[in-house]
């Protein structure tokens, strides 16, 4: 009976902590889609130091996230978003034609990271 | 290197606290579902180890969970024969009578050759001498012999002993296993009492063992297979 209480108790912790990574990974994807979307739209305003900080800043938070979610996911997915954003602050302040694709891209990438994560029965199945 | 070094350090403690969460039914026989449980630890452990992509949690979540549903499992099987049933099945007679049942062995799967193993695996070479025989759900063949064929015991040749349980070890390269102790039903200062008899004391002692009849025996540290019998 003890081994079948151990048994609940860790299943329950393993549910809780996966609904609340869920949560949290959900969360900071929405964020980072938001940042994106943001410096999508200065960009094509022609605002480019604006666009600049919403690059710096979604760096900040994807640093942030990476060190979470690097205990979670595997390290290939999280690589494939940082290939990709790597190059959109050096594209902002060259004032590339490509920073609309890779943005594009980001965002495309980001919006399938998070779907991903979530268990739906496409993922499960 | 190191990486794979650590992450295998702590598969291992993981792998060895699952097959520890699944107790000791998992170490012998193994039923359907356990065997299921096994195959599949052991391959998620390998996939972890092998490929560093994988975060450890998300190998080690899998291996944890796997032998947790066991564990219900187990215990909900326990309290319902319904769900036994269906996870481990039914045990199945093969011969009564000494007439093999070819249905069951056809339900089985069982060949001539297969029962004939499975007996010989039971020191049985003729198939004559069996009266009864049961495909256990671990797959083991259970066999009851003919009374014809059964080797006599003391009960049927009229010999009569005292039943006693085997002897305990209480002292253990010089520790008191004081449990031990307790299950021979003799309190420390019987151990006292011996020990000063021969004038000797528990860190001098490599093996003490002791029955409930209070018959002993010791091997000291320095004397090691020289008999010490009371």
């Amino acid at each position: 009976m003890k081994r079948v209480r151990i048994s609940f108790c860790i299943l329950l912790a393993m549910i809780g902590l996966s609904i609340f990574f869920n949560i949290r990974t959900s969360a900071n994807c929405k964020k980072l889609i938001n940042l994106v979307e943001l410096t999508e739209t200065e960009v094509n305003s022609g605002n480019n130091k604006k666009a600049l900080e919403y690059a710096v800043e979604f760096n900040e938070k994807w640093e942030k996230f990476h060190n979470e979610a690097i205990f979670m996911i595997r390290g290939d997915k999280l690589s494939e978003i940082e290939n990709c954003y790597i190059r959109i602050i050096p594209l902002i302040e060259m004032e590339n034609d490509e920073l609309s694709a890779e943005l594009a891209e980001l965002k495309n990438i980001l919006i399938h990271f998070n779907k991903s994560e979530i268990p739906t029965i496409y993922n499960i199945f | 290197m190191s990486i794979v070094l650590i992450r295998g350090a702590i598969l291992y403690i993981t792998v060895i606290f699952a097959v520890r969460l699944m107790g000791k039914r998992q170490l012998g026989e193994l039923q359907p579902s356990e065997l299921v449980i096994t195959i599949l630890v052991s391959n998620i452990a390998t996939l972890v180890l092998e490929d560093l992509n994988i975060p450890l949690i998300v190998g080690i979540t899998p291996v944890i969970a796997l032998v947790c549903f066991e564990v219900i499992m187990s215990w909900i099987t326990l309290k319902s024969q319904r769900v036994r049933a269906i996870v481990s099945g039914r045990p199945k007679i093969i011969i009564t009578n000494g007439k093999i049942d070819r249905e069951i062995m056809n339900a089985l799967r069982f060949s001539v050759d297969d029962l004939m193993t499975a007996l010989r695996g039971n020191n049985i070479f003729d198939i004559e001498e069996v009266q009864f025989a049961i495909v256990e759900t671990t797959g083991i063949l259970s066999v009851l012999k003919k009374p014809e064929y059964e080797t006599p015991n003391r009960k049927d040749m009229g010999i009569k002993l005292k039943a006693s349980d085997p002897p305990q070890v209480i002292i253990s390269d010089g520790i008191l296993l004081e449990k031990s102790l307790e299950n021979t039903n003799h309190q420390k200062s019987w151990l006292d009492s011996i020990l000063k008899e021969k004038k000797i004391k528990i860190e001098d002692i490599f093996i003490m063992t002791a029955d409930r009849n209070g018959k002993y025996y010791i091997i000291e540290n320095n004397l090691i297979g020289k008999e010490t019998p009371r």
